[in-house]
Protein backbone atom coordinates (compact mmCIF):
# COMPACT_ATOMS: atom_id res chain seq x y z
CA UNK A 1 0.00 0.00 0.00
CA UNK A 2 3.06 2.65 1.08
CA UNK A 3 4.71 1.63 -2.20
CA UNK A 4 1.58 2.44 -4.22
CA UNK A 5 1.06 5.71 -2.88
CA UNK A 6 4.87 6.26 -3.27
CA UNK A 7 4.54 5.63 -6.53
CA UNK A 8 1.56 7.57 -7.33
CA UNK A 9 2.88 10.48 -5.67
CA UNK A 10 5.83 10.34 -7.72
CA UNK A 11 4.20 10.08 -11.19
CA UNK A 12 1.76 12.85 -10.11
CA UNK A 13 4.60 15.09 -9.14
CA UNK A 14 5.78 14.23 -12.63
CA UNK A 15 2.98 15.41 -14.14
CA UNK A 16 3.07 18.64 -12.16
CA UNK A 17 6.86 19.00 -13.21
CA UNK A 18 5.39 18.93 -16.95
CA UNK A 19 3.11 21.44 -15.94
CA UNK A 20 5.05 23.78 -14.48
CA UNK A 21 7.34 23.62 -17.17
CA UNK A 22 4.68 24.62 -19.74
CA UNK A 23 4.46 27.59 -17.35
CA UNK A 24 7.44 28.56 -16.87
CA UNK A 25 8.92 28.34 -20.75
CA UNK A 26 6.88 31.56 -22.04
CA UNK A 27 7.74 33.46 -19.23
CA UNK A 28 11.37 32.82 -18.72
CA UNK A 29 12.14 33.61 -22.30
CA UNK A 30 13.00 37.04 -23.38
CA UNK A 31 10.53 39.17 -24.81
CA UNK A 32 6.69 39.55 -23.81
CA UNK A 33 5.23 36.25 -23.11
CA UNK A 34 1.98 37.22 -24.64
CA UNK A 35 3.97 37.03 -28.10
CA UNK A 36 4.32 33.29 -27.18
CA UNK A 37 0.46 32.99 -26.08
CA UNK A 38 -1.10 34.85 -28.92
CA UNK A 39 1.42 34.16 -32.03
CA UNK A 40 3.43 37.41 -33.70
CA UNK A 41 0.19 38.20 -35.45
CA UNK A 42 -2.33 38.46 -33.29
CA UNK A 43 0.37 40.53 -30.48
CA UNK A 44 1.30 43.34 -33.46
CA UNK A 45 -2.32 44.01 -33.51
CA UNK A 46 -2.69 43.99 -30.07
CA UNK A 47 0.25 45.94 -29.33
CA UNK A 48 -1.25 48.89 -31.40
CA UNK A 49 -4.70 48.99 -29.48
CA UNK A 50 -4.40 49.68 -26.17
CA UNK A 51 -8.31 48.69 -25.25
CA UNK A 52 -7.86 45.45 -26.79
CA UNK A 53 -4.22 44.64 -24.98
CA UNK A 54 -5.68 45.30 -21.68
CA UNK A 55 -8.69 42.90 -22.63
CA UNK A 56 -6.18 40.59 -23.66
CA UNK A 57 -4.21 41.14 -19.90
CA UNK A 58 -7.59 41.05 -18.30
CA UNK A 59 -8.91 37.78 -19.60
CA UNK A 60 -5.14 36.30 -19.42
CA UNK A 61 -4.59 37.26 -15.98
CA UNK A 62 -1.37 38.28 -17.06
CA UNK A 63 -1.43 41.41 -14.64
CA UNK A 64 -1.79 38.84 -11.64
CA UNK A 65 0.99 38.12 -8.99
CA UNK A 66 2.95 35.07 -10.94
CA UNK A 67 1.86 32.91 -7.77
CA UNK A 68 -1.61 33.66 -9.32
CA UNK A 69 -0.83 32.88 -12.16
CA UNK A 70 0.63 29.46 -11.60
CA UNK A 71 -2.87 28.70 -9.57
CA UNK A 72 -4.81 29.54 -11.96
CA UNK A 73 -2.55 28.11 -14.70
CA UNK A 74 -2.78 24.22 -13.09
CA UNK A 75 -6.49 24.77 -12.65
CA UNK A 76 -6.85 24.97 -15.81
CA UNK A 77 -4.37 22.43 -16.88
CA UNK A 78 -6.78 19.38 -14.60
CA UNK A 79 -10.05 20.84 -16.40
CA UNK A 80 -9.08 21.17 -19.84
CA UNK A 81 -8.10 24.78 -20.63
CA UNK A 82 -4.86 24.13 -22.26
CA UNK A 83 -5.62 28.09 -24.14
CA UNK A 84 -5.84 29.00 -27.60
CA UNK A 85 -4.36 27.28 -30.69
CA UNK A 86 -4.07 30.79 -32.68
CA UNK A 87 -3.47 29.26 -35.66
CA UNK A 88 -6.44 27.00 -36.02
CA UNK A 89 -8.52 29.12 -34.54
CA UNK A 90 -9.87 27.37 -31.78
CA UNK A 91 -8.90 25.91 -28.17
CA UNK A 92 -5.97 23.34 -28.17
CA UNK A 93 -7.74 20.85 -26.25
CA UNK A 94 -10.39 20.27 -28.70
CA UNK A 95 -7.67 19.73 -31.36
CA UNK A 96 -6.01 17.57 -29.00
CA UNK A 97 -8.68 15.37 -28.00
CA UNK A 98 -9.98 15.19 -32.03
CA UNK A 99 -6.26 13.67 -32.80
CA UNK A 100 -5.51 11.67 -30.15
CA UNK A 101 -7.44 8.80 -31.25
CA UNK A 102 -5.12 8.69 -34.88
CA UNK A 103 -2.07 8.25 -32.77
CA UNK A 104 -3.28 5.66 -30.29
CA UNK A 105 -5.01 3.62 -33.56
CA UNK A 106 -1.75 3.89 -34.97
CA UNK A 107 0.37 2.90 -31.76
CA UNK A 108 -1.21 0.88 -29.44
CA UNK A 109 -1.69 -2.66 -31.90
CA UNK A 110 1.68 -1.68 -33.18
CA UNK A 111 3.11 -2.06 -29.73
CA UNK A 112 1.41 -4.64 -28.60
CA UNK A 113 2.46 -7.12 -31.63
CA UNK A 114 5.66 -5.90 -31.35
CA UNK A 115 6.08 -7.03 -27.79
CA UNK A 116 4.43 -10.37 -28.60
CA UNK A 117 6.82 -11.09 -31.51
CA UNK A 118 9.60 -9.26 -29.94
CA UNK A 119 9.69 -11.46 -26.51
CA UNK A 120 9.71 -14.40 -28.84
CA UNK A 121 12.39 -13.71 -31.37
CA UNK A 122 14.26 -12.25 -28.52
CA UNK A 123 14.19 -16.11 -26.19
CA UNK A 124 15.12 -17.50 -29.59
CA UNK A 125 18.45 -15.40 -30.33
CA UNK A 126 19.04 -14.72 -26.82
CA UNK A 127 19.22 -18.52 -25.67
CA UNK A 128 21.84 -19.60 -28.67
CA UNK A 129 23.46 -16.59 -29.34
CA UNK A 130 25.82 -17.58 -31.80
CA UNK A 131 23.61 -19.81 -34.09
CA UNK A 132 24.00 -18.35 -37.75
CA UNK A 133 20.41 -17.51 -37.56
CA UNK A 134 20.54 -15.93 -34.42
CA UNK A 135 23.59 -13.83 -35.49
CA UNK A 136 21.74 -12.68 -38.96
CA UNK A 137 18.03 -11.78 -36.84
CA UNK A 138 20.41 -9.73 -34.28
CA UNK A 139 22.10 -7.66 -37.60
CA UNK A 140 18.75 -7.15 -38.81
CA UNK A 141 17.57 -5.43 -35.58
CA UNK A 142 20.91 -3.92 -35.34
CA UNK A 143 20.58 -1.98 -38.70
CA UNK A 144 16.88 -1.06 -38.37
CA UNK A 145 17.79 0.62 -34.99
CA UNK A 146 19.88 2.25 -36.60
CA UNK A 147 17.82 3.61 -39.16
CA UNK A 148 15.28 6.79 -38.97
CA UNK A 149 11.51 5.53 -38.69
CA UNK A 150 10.69 8.62 -40.82
CA UNK A 151 13.36 7.85 -43.65
CA UNK A 152 12.11 4.38 -43.97
CA UNK A 153 8.32 5.55 -44.02
CA UNK A 154 9.38 7.87 -46.73
CA UNK A 155 11.31 4.80 -48.58
CA UNK A 156 7.73 2.37 -47.99
CA UNK A 157 5.55 5.29 -49.43
CA UNK A 158 8.04 5.23 -52.18
CA UNK A 159 8.19 2.15 -52.91
CA UNK A 160 4.72 0.80 -52.22
CA UNK A 161 2.36 3.84 -52.94
CA UNK A 162 4.40 5.33 -55.92
CA UNK A 163 6.28 2.53 -57.80
CA UNK A 164 3.70 -0.67 -57.28
CA UNK A 165 0.75 1.53 -55.92
CA UNK A 166 -0.43 -0.87 -53.44
CA UNK A 167 -1.22 1.59 -50.88
CA UNK A 168 -2.67 5.66 -51.10
CA UNK A 169 0.01 7.53 -50.72
CA UNK A 170 -1.16 8.87 -47.37
CA UNK A 171 -3.90 10.46 -45.15
CA UNK A 172 -6.12 8.99 -42.89
CA UNK A 173 -9.46 7.11 -43.46
CA UNK A 174 -12.41 9.18 -43.93
CA UNK A 175 -15.61 7.64 -41.34
CA UNK A 176 -17.53 6.43 -44.31
CA UNK A 177 -14.59 4.69 -46.20
CA UNK A 178 -14.93 0.33 -45.96
CA UNK A 179 -12.63 -1.47 -44.03
CA UNK A 180 -10.16 -2.36 -47.09
CA UNK A 181 -9.53 1.25 -47.71
CA UNK A 182 -8.89 1.93 -43.80
CA UNK A 183 -6.32 -0.66 -43.87
CA UNK A 184 -4.78 0.36 -46.87
CA UNK A 185 -4.22 3.99 -45.24
CA UNK A 186 -3.22 1.73 -42.13
CA UNK A 187 -0.94 -0.73 -43.32
CA UNK A 188 1.89 1.21 -43.86
CA UNK A 189 2.59 3.11 -41.13
CA UNK A 190 1.58 0.32 -39.25
CA UNK A 191 4.30 -1.78 -40.28
CA UNK A 192 7.08 0.80 -39.86
CA UNK A 193 6.47 1.38 -36.15
CA UNK A 194 6.11 -2.63 -36.51
CA UNK A 195 9.48 -3.35 -37.16
CA UNK A 196 10.81 -0.59 -35.12
CA UNK A 197 9.47 -1.81 -32.10
CA UNK A 198 9.48 -5.38 -32.59
CA UNK A 199 13.64 -4.50 -33.42
CA UNK A 200 14.04 -2.77 -30.36
CA UNK A 201 12.03 -5.03 -27.87
CA UNK A 202 13.99 -8.47 -29.41
CA UNK A 203 17.57 -6.51 -28.77
CA UNK A 204 16.31 -5.62 -25.09
CA UNK A 205 14.53 -9.75 -24.67
CA UNK A 206 18.38 -10.78 -26.14
CA UNK A 207 20.40 -9.33 -24.18
CA UNK A 208 18.53 -10.36 -20.65
CA UNK A 209 17.93 -13.83 -21.71
CA UNK A 210 21.79 -13.82 -22.56
CA UNK A 211 22.44 -12.98 -19.15
CA UNK A 212 19.86 -15.40 -17.10
CA UNK A 213 20.75 -18.39 -19.51
CA UNK A 214 24.34 -17.98 -17.14
CA UNK A 215 22.34 -18.31 -14.00
CA UNK A 216 22.79 -22.05 -12.20
CA UNK A 217 18.61 -22.16 -12.06
CA UNK A 218 18.97 -22.54 -15.87
CA UNK A 219 21.38 -25.67 -15.98
CA UNK A 220 18.98 -27.18 -13.04
CA UNK A 221 15.87 -27.01 -15.37
CA UNK A 222 17.93 -28.07 -18.58
CA UNK A 223 19.12 -31.54 -16.54
CA UNK A 224 15.39 -32.41 -15.54
CA UNK A 225 14.46 -32.21 -19.45
CA UNK A 226 11.79 -29.34 -19.23
CA UNK A 227 10.28 -29.13 -22.63
CA UNK A 228 11.68 -26.31 -24.88
CA UNK A 229 8.73 -24.00 -24.96
CA UNK A 230 7.90 -24.06 -20.99
CA UNK A 231 11.30 -23.87 -20.09
CA UNK A 232 11.27 -20.27 -22.22
CA UNK A 233 8.79 -19.05 -20.76
CA UNK A 234 8.69 -20.13 -16.94
CA UNK A 235 13.02 -19.98 -16.60
CA UNK A 236 13.63 -17.73 -19.43
CA UNK A 237 11.22 -14.99 -19.49
CA UNK A 238 9.76 -14.85 -16.05
CA UNK A 239 13.32 -13.57 -14.36
CA UNK A 240 13.71 -10.99 -17.50
CA UNK A 241 10.02 -9.59 -17.16
CA UNK A 242 10.57 -6.96 -14.41
CA UNK A 243 13.27 -5.25 -16.36
CA UNK A 244 11.49 -5.92 -19.91
CA UNK A 245 8.40 -3.75 -18.18
CA UNK A 246 10.43 -1.34 -17.10
CA UNK A 247 12.60 -0.60 -19.97
CA UNK A 248 9.47 -1.36 -22.22
CA UNK A 249 7.22 0.99 -20.68
CA UNK A 250 10.63 3.80 -20.85
CA UNK A 251 10.81 2.73 -24.54
CA UNK A 252 7.30 3.73 -24.81
CA UNK A 253 8.30 7.22 -25.12
CA UNK A 254 10.72 6.51 -27.66
CA UNK A 255 8.23 4.82 -29.78
CA UNK A 256 5.50 7.47 -29.48
CA UNK A 257 8.55 10.08 -30.59
CA UNK A 258 9.37 7.78 -33.66
CA UNK A 259 5.59 7.60 -34.17
CA UNK A 260 5.01 11.55 -34.33
CA UNK A 261 7.82 11.53 -37.24
CA UNK A 262 6.03 8.73 -39.44
CA UNK A 263 2.55 10.11 -38.94
CA UNK A 264 4.44 13.37 -40.66
CA UNK A 265 5.65 11.25 -43.54
CA UNK A 266 2.25 9.77 -44.15
CA UNK A 267 0.00 12.68 -43.65
CA UNK A 268 -1.25 10.84 -41.05
CA UNK A 269 -3.36 13.00 -38.72
CA UNK A 270 -2.30 12.28 -34.95
CA UNK A 271 -0.56 14.12 -32.07
CA UNK A 272 2.80 13.83 -34.73
CA UNK A 273 1.31 15.65 -37.89
CA UNK A 274 -0.56 18.05 -35.29
CA UNK A 275 3.22 19.19 -33.67
CA UNK A 276 4.61 19.72 -37.19
CA UNK A 277 1.73 22.10 -37.86
CA UNK A 278 2.42 23.69 -34.30
CA UNK A 279 6.06 24.15 -35.06
CA UNK A 280 6.09 25.29 -38.39
CA UNK A 281 2.77 28.16 -37.38
CA UNK A 282 5.25 28.86 -33.99
CA UNK A 283 1.82 28.19 -32.07
CA UNK A 284 3.09 27.76 -28.91
CA UNK A 285 0.26 26.59 -27.13
CA UNK A 286 -0.68 23.60 -29.35
CA UNK A 287 3.19 23.00 -29.35
CA UNK A 288 3.06 22.67 -25.29
CA UNK A 289 -0.49 20.73 -25.86
CA UNK A 290 1.45 18.05 -28.03
CA UNK A 291 4.50 17.80 -25.69
CA UNK A 292 2.49 17.13 -23.23
CA UNK A 293 -0.33 14.63 -23.93
CA UNK A 294 2.58 12.55 -25.05
CA UNK A 295 4.62 12.87 -21.88
CA UNK A 296 1.09 12.16 -20.08
CA UNK A 297 0.59 9.29 -21.72
CA UNK A 298 4.34 7.89 -20.70
CA UNK A 299 4.04 8.40 -17.25
CA UNK A 300 0.63 6.30 -17.51
CA UNK A 301 2.50 4.00 -18.98
CA UNK A 302 4.98 3.75 -16.43
CA UNK A 303 2.82 4.27 -13.75
CA UNK A 304 1.07 0.94 -15.05
CA UNK A 305 4.76 -0.54 -15.56
CA UNK A 306 5.46 -0.03 -11.80
CA UNK A 307 2.20 -1.51 -10.71
CA UNK A 308 2.80 -4.41 -13.05
CA UNK A 309 6.61 -5.29 -11.83
CA UNK A 310 5.19 -5.05 -8.08
CA UNK A 311 2.71 -7.72 -9.15
CA UNK A 312 4.89 -10.01 -10.64
CA UNK A 313 7.70 -9.07 -8.56
CA UNK A 314 7.52 -11.36 -5.20
CA UNK A 315 10.42 -9.11 -3.62
CA UNK A 316 9.03 -5.71 -4.62
CA UNK A 317 5.74 -7.11 -3.23
CA UNK A 318 6.53 -8.09 -0.34
CA UNK A 319 9.56 -5.50 0.47
CA UNK A 320 8.25 -2.54 -0.56
CA UNK A 321 11.51 -1.89 -3.35
CA UNK A 322 14.20 -3.47 -5.12
CA UNK A 323 17.51 -2.47 -3.64
CA UNK A 324 19.49 -2.39 -6.69
CA UNK B 1 40.75 -10.41 -26.98
CA UNK B 2 41.86 -8.63 -30.08
CA UNK B 3 39.63 -6.29 -32.57
CA UNK B 4 36.38 -8.59 -33.40
CA UNK B 5 34.90 -8.45 -36.88
CA UNK B 6 32.29 -5.99 -36.06
CA UNK B 7 34.41 -3.80 -34.88
CA UNK B 8 36.67 -4.08 -38.02
CA UNK B 9 33.71 -3.39 -40.23
CA UNK B 10 32.45 -0.42 -37.71
CA UNK B 11 35.71 1.33 -38.32
CA UNK B 12 35.42 0.59 -42.13
CA UNK B 13 32.40 2.01 -42.09
CA UNK B 14 33.39 5.61 -39.67
CA UNK B 15 36.11 5.63 -41.83
CA UNK B 16 34.09 5.81 -44.79
CA UNK B 17 32.59 8.79 -42.98
CA UNK B 18 35.36 11.05 -42.24
CA UNK B 19 36.18 10.46 -46.30
CA UNK B 20 32.60 11.78 -46.77
CA UNK B 21 33.79 14.40 -44.08
CA UNK B 22 37.27 15.54 -45.87
CA UNK B 23 35.86 15.29 -49.19
CA UNK B 24 33.37 18.13 -48.27
CA UNK B 25 35.95 21.17 -48.17
CA UNK B 26 37.16 20.43 -51.80
CA UNK B 27 36.96 23.38 -53.86
CA UNK B 28 33.69 24.48 -55.74
CA UNK B 29 34.59 23.03 -59.11
CA UNK B 30 35.24 19.43 -57.89
CA UNK B 31 31.27 19.10 -57.82
CA UNK B 32 28.38 18.91 -60.24
CA UNK B 33 27.47 22.19 -61.32
CA UNK B 34 24.10 23.79 -59.92
CA UNK B 35 21.88 23.09 -62.73
CA UNK B 36 18.55 25.22 -63.90
CA UNK B 37 15.92 22.35 -64.10
CA UNK B 38 15.09 20.54 -60.34
CA UNK B 39 15.28 17.13 -60.28
CA UNK B 40 17.72 15.79 -62.67
CA UNK B 41 18.15 12.12 -61.93
CA UNK B 42 21.80 10.55 -61.71
CA UNK B 43 23.75 11.51 -64.32
CA UNK B 44 27.86 11.65 -64.96
CA UNK B 45 27.57 15.64 -64.72
CA UNK B 46 25.62 15.31 -61.03
CA UNK B 47 26.31 11.58 -59.88
CA UNK B 48 23.43 12.04 -57.25
CA UNK B 49 21.31 13.77 -59.40
CA UNK B 50 19.49 17.36 -58.81
CA UNK B 51 17.10 18.88 -56.02
CA UNK B 52 14.00 20.43 -55.96
CA UNK B 53 16.26 23.73 -56.71
CA UNK B 54 18.54 22.54 -59.11
CA UNK B 55 21.35 21.54 -56.36
CA UNK B 56 23.74 18.84 -56.71
CA UNK B 57 22.55 16.10 -54.09
CA UNK B 58 25.97 14.92 -53.48
CA UNK B 59 27.17 18.49 -52.96
CA UNK B 60 24.93 18.77 -50.21
CA UNK B 61 25.35 15.32 -49.21
CA UNK B 62 28.97 15.98 -48.50
CA UNK B 63 28.69 19.20 -46.72
CA UNK B 64 25.58 17.84 -44.46
CA UNK B 65 28.15 15.33 -43.39
CA UNK B 66 29.47 18.17 -41.17
CA UNK B 67 26.73 19.15 -39.07
CA UNK B 68 25.49 15.54 -38.75
CA UNK B 69 29.13 14.44 -37.38
CA UNK B 70 29.90 17.64 -35.08
CA UNK B 71 26.03 17.93 -33.73
CA UNK B 72 26.48 14.20 -32.84
CA UNK B 73 29.65 13.92 -31.52
CA UNK B 74 29.46 16.91 -29.31
CA UNK B 75 25.97 16.80 -27.86
CA UNK B 76 26.78 12.84 -27.14
CA UNK B 77 30.07 14.72 -25.61
CA UNK B 78 27.63 16.78 -22.96
CA UNK B 79 25.40 14.42 -22.67
CA UNK B 80 28.30 12.01 -21.65
CA UNK B 81 29.83 14.16 -19.47
CA UNK B 82 26.50 15.26 -17.71
CA UNK B 83 25.71 11.39 -17.14
CA UNK B 84 29.10 10.72 -16.03
CA UNK B 85 29.26 13.13 -13.58
CA UNK B 86 25.76 12.71 -12.58
CA UNK B 87 26.62 9.18 -12.19
CA UNK B 88 29.60 9.28 -10.19
CA UNK B 89 28.44 11.59 -7.67
CA UNK B 90 25.75 9.78 -6.90
CA UNK B 91 27.44 6.38 -6.83
CA UNK B 92 30.12 7.16 -4.47
CA UNK B 93 28.98 9.87 -2.26
CA UNK B 94 25.61 7.50 -1.35
CA UNK B 95 22.62 8.94 1.14
CA UNK B 96 20.69 11.83 0.32
CA UNK B 97 22.87 12.49 -2.93
CA UNK B 98 22.32 9.48 -4.40
CA UNK B 99 18.75 9.87 -3.46
CA UNK B 100 18.42 13.00 -4.92
CA UNK B 101 20.51 12.32 -8.16
CA UNK B 102 18.56 8.98 -8.63
CA UNK B 103 15.48 11.01 -8.58
CA UNK B 104 16.67 13.21 -10.94
CA UNK B 105 17.71 10.62 -13.41
CA UNK B 106 14.42 8.82 -12.96
CA UNK B 107 12.52 11.74 -13.87
CA UNK B 108 14.63 12.55 -17.28
CA UNK B 109 14.19 9.26 -17.81
CA UNK B 110 10.73 9.39 -17.87
CA UNK B 111 10.06 12.74 -19.36
CA UNK B 112 9.70 11.81 -23.16
CA UNK B 113 12.88 13.45 -25.06
CA UNK B 114 11.85 14.31 -28.63
CA UNK B 115 8.81 16.00 -27.81
CA UNK B 116 10.61 17.93 -25.08
CA UNK B 117 13.75 18.72 -27.31
CA UNK B 118 11.21 20.48 -30.02
CA UNK B 119 9.26 22.57 -27.32
CA UNK B 120 12.69 23.53 -26.21
CA UNK B 121 14.13 24.18 -29.89
CA UNK B 122 10.95 25.56 -30.58
CA UNK B 123 11.72 28.49 -27.52
CA UNK B 124 15.65 28.47 -28.79
CA UNK B 125 15.42 28.91 -32.19
CA UNK B 126 16.98 27.36 -34.68
CA UNK B 127 21.09 27.62 -33.85
CA UNK B 128 23.95 24.86 -33.74
CA UNK B 129 24.41 25.72 -29.95
CA UNK B 130 21.08 25.19 -29.36
CA UNK B 131 20.71 22.37 -31.00
CA UNK B 132 23.62 20.30 -28.82
CA UNK B 133 22.79 22.36 -25.88
CA UNK B 134 18.83 20.73 -26.17
CA UNK B 135 20.60 16.96 -27.15
CA UNK B 136 23.14 17.09 -24.61
CA UNK B 137 20.79 18.28 -21.48
CA UNK B 138 18.31 15.91 -22.10
CA UNK B 139 20.19 12.51 -22.95
CA UNK B 140 22.03 11.53 -20.09
CA UNK B 141 20.00 9.78 -17.86
CA UNK B 142 21.11 6.64 -19.15
CA UNK B 143 25.04 7.03 -18.74
CA UNK B 144 24.20 8.10 -15.46
CA UNK B 145 22.49 5.04 -14.10
CA UNK B 146 25.23 3.00 -15.88
CA UNK B 147 28.16 5.11 -14.32
CA UNK B 148 26.24 5.26 -11.10
CA UNK B 149 26.15 1.35 -10.60
CA UNK B 150 29.47 0.91 -11.24
CA UNK B 151 30.81 3.69 -9.32
CA UNK B 152 28.76 1.56 -6.38
CA UNK B 153 30.44 -1.10 -7.42
CA UNK B 154 34.19 0.57 -6.98
CA UNK B 155 33.29 2.65 -3.95
CA UNK B 156 32.61 -0.29 -2.19
CA UNK B 157 35.32 -2.26 -3.32
CA UNK B 158 38.26 -3.22 -0.59
CA UNK B 159 40.62 -1.14 -1.79
CA UNK B 160 38.67 2.20 -1.34
CA UNK B 161 38.26 1.05 2.06
CA UNK B 162 41.49 0.77 2.39
CA UNK B 163 42.53 4.39 0.57
CA UNK B 164 39.77 5.93 2.93
CA UNK B 165 41.44 3.95 5.73
CA UNK B 166 44.47 5.34 5.14
CA UNK B 167 42.96 8.64 5.44
CA UNK B 168 42.97 9.76 1.28
CA UNK B 169 40.39 12.40 0.92
CA UNK B 170 36.96 12.31 -0.88
CA UNK B 171 38.09 14.43 -3.97
CA UNK B 172 41.59 12.29 -4.41
CA UNK B 173 39.73 9.50 -4.50
CA UNK B 174 37.20 9.74 -6.87
CA UNK B 175 39.38 12.32 -9.26
CA UNK B 176 42.46 9.18 -8.59
CA UNK B 177 40.87 6.07 -8.16
CA UNK B 178 36.82 6.29 -8.86
CA UNK B 179 37.17 8.03 -12.73
CA UNK B 180 40.04 6.43 -14.14
CA UNK B 181 37.70 2.83 -13.25
CA UNK B 182 34.43 4.21 -14.75
CA UNK B 183 36.41 5.50 -18.07
CA UNK B 184 35.45 2.56 -19.82
CA UNK B 185 31.81 2.01 -19.10
CA UNK B 186 31.70 6.29 -19.66
CA UNK B 187 33.32 5.64 -23.23
CA UNK B 188 31.31 2.96 -24.68
CA UNK B 189 28.21 5.05 -23.60
CA UNK B 190 30.01 8.08 -25.47
CA UNK B 191 30.20 5.93 -28.19
CA UNK B 192 26.72 4.57 -27.74
CA UNK B 193 25.30 7.80 -27.79
CA UNK B 194 26.22 9.24 -31.13
CA UNK B 195 24.26 7.58 -33.07
CA UNK B 196 21.09 8.57 -30.94
CA UNK B 197 22.22 11.90 -31.13
CA UNK B 198 22.93 11.93 -34.37
CA UNK B 199 19.34 10.34 -35.10
CA UNK B 200 17.93 13.01 -32.93
CA UNK B 201 19.31 15.92 -34.35
CA UNK B 202 18.43 14.31 -37.71
CA UNK B 203 14.83 14.02 -36.60
CA UNK B 204 14.60 18.02 -35.31
CA UNK B 205 15.65 19.12 -38.54
CA UNK B 206 13.71 16.98 -40.43
CA UNK B 207 10.40 18.82 -38.20
CA UNK B 208 12.43 21.90 -39.57
CA UNK B 209 13.97 23.45 -36.31
CA UNK B 210 17.55 22.46 -37.20
CA UNK B 211 20.17 25.53 -37.76
CA UNK B 212 19.16 26.70 -41.74
CA UNK B 213 22.71 28.16 -42.15
CA UNK B 214 24.87 24.25 -41.50
CA UNK B 215 22.27 22.05 -43.19
CA UNK B 216 22.76 18.23 -42.19
CA UNK B 217 20.89 14.98 -43.60
CA UNK B 218 18.55 15.54 -41.44
CA UNK B 219 17.65 18.61 -43.17
CA UNK B 220 17.89 17.06 -46.50
CA UNK B 221 14.82 14.75 -45.78
CA UNK B 222 13.12 17.80 -44.23
CA UNK B 223 13.23 19.40 -47.82
CA UNK B 224 13.00 16.15 -49.67
CA UNK B 225 9.27 15.98 -47.68
CA UNK B 226 8.12 19.68 -47.30
CA UNK B 227 9.21 20.68 -50.94
CA UNK B 228 7.49 17.46 -52.46
CA UNK B 229 11.04 15.77 -53.55
CA UNK B 230 9.03 12.38 -52.29
CA UNK B 231 5.44 12.86 -54.12
CA UNK B 232 7.62 13.43 -57.15
CA UNK B 233 9.50 10.46 -56.89
CA UNK B 234 13.11 11.71 -56.65
CA UNK B 235 14.49 8.95 -54.71
CA UNK B 236 17.76 10.07 -55.30
CA UNK B 237 17.10 13.40 -52.97
CA UNK B 238 16.27 11.10 -49.77
CA UNK B 239 17.80 8.28 -50.00
CA UNK B 240 21.00 8.78 -49.55
CA UNK B 241 20.86 10.95 -46.57
CA UNK B 242 19.16 8.43 -45.21
CA UNK B 243 21.59 5.67 -45.67
CA UNK B 244 24.43 8.38 -44.69
CA UNK B 245 22.76 8.52 -41.51
CA UNK B 246 22.22 4.63 -41.26
CA UNK B 247 25.98 4.23 -42.13
CA UNK B 248 27.33 6.61 -39.27
CA UNK B 249 24.85 5.14 -36.44
CA UNK B 250 25.72 1.52 -37.16
CA UNK B 251 29.08 2.40 -37.60
CA UNK B 252 29.47 3.61 -34.14
CA UNK B 253 26.92 1.12 -32.91
CA UNK B 254 29.30 -1.53 -33.55
CA UNK B 255 32.05 -0.02 -32.32
CA UNK B 256 30.66 1.07 -29.15
CA UNK B 257 29.09 -2.68 -28.61
CA UNK B 258 32.69 -3.91 -29.37
CA UNK B 259 34.30 -1.67 -26.29
CA UNK B 260 31.18 -2.55 -24.06
CA UNK B 261 32.05 -6.34 -24.61
CA UNK B 262 35.45 -5.56 -24.20
CA UNK B 263 35.51 -3.77 -21.16
CA UNK B 264 32.70 -6.37 -19.09
CA UNK B 265 35.06 -8.95 -20.18
CA UNK B 266 37.84 -7.46 -18.12
CA UNK B 267 35.55 -6.56 -15.15
CA UNK B 268 34.60 -10.17 -14.74
CA UNK B 269 38.51 -11.14 -15.25
CA UNK B 270 39.42 -8.70 -12.59
CA UNK B 271 36.59 -9.89 -10.19
CA UNK B 272 37.82 -13.36 -10.87
CA UNK B 273 40.96 -12.41 -10.03
CA UNK B 274 40.25 -10.71 -6.86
Amino acid sequence: MMRLLKSFLKYFSLILIIVTLNFMLPRVMPGDPMVFIFGEEIYGIAVNNPELFAQFVEKYGLNLPLIEQYRIHIINFFTGDWGYSFSFGRPVFEIIAERLPFTLLLTFPATLMSLAIGIAIGLRIGWRPNRISSRITTSICLLIHSVPSYWLSMVFLLVFSLWLRFVPVGGAPRPDSTLIEAISHLILPFSVLLLFNTAYIAMIVRGLTVEVSEEEFIATAISKGLKHWKFSIRHLLRPSLPPLIFLTAIELGFTLSGALLVEIVFNWPGIGYTMLQAVVERDYPLIHATFTIVAVAVITANAIGDLLTGFLDPRVRNNGDIEN
Amino acid sequence: MGTSRTEILGFLLLSSVFLMLIFSFLPEEYFGKKSQSPYLPPSPSNPLGTNDIGEDVLKNLLIGSRASLTIGILSALVATGIGTLIGVISGFFGGRIDEFCRSLTDLFLVIPGLPMMIVLAAYLGPSYFNVILVIGLLWWPATARIVRARAVQIANSAFVEGLIAIGAGRGYIVIKHILPNVYGVALSRFVLTVPSAIILEAGLSFIGLGDPRNPSWGTALHFALTRGALLHGAWWTFIPPGLCIAITSLAFLLIGFGIEKRYRESVKSMERSL
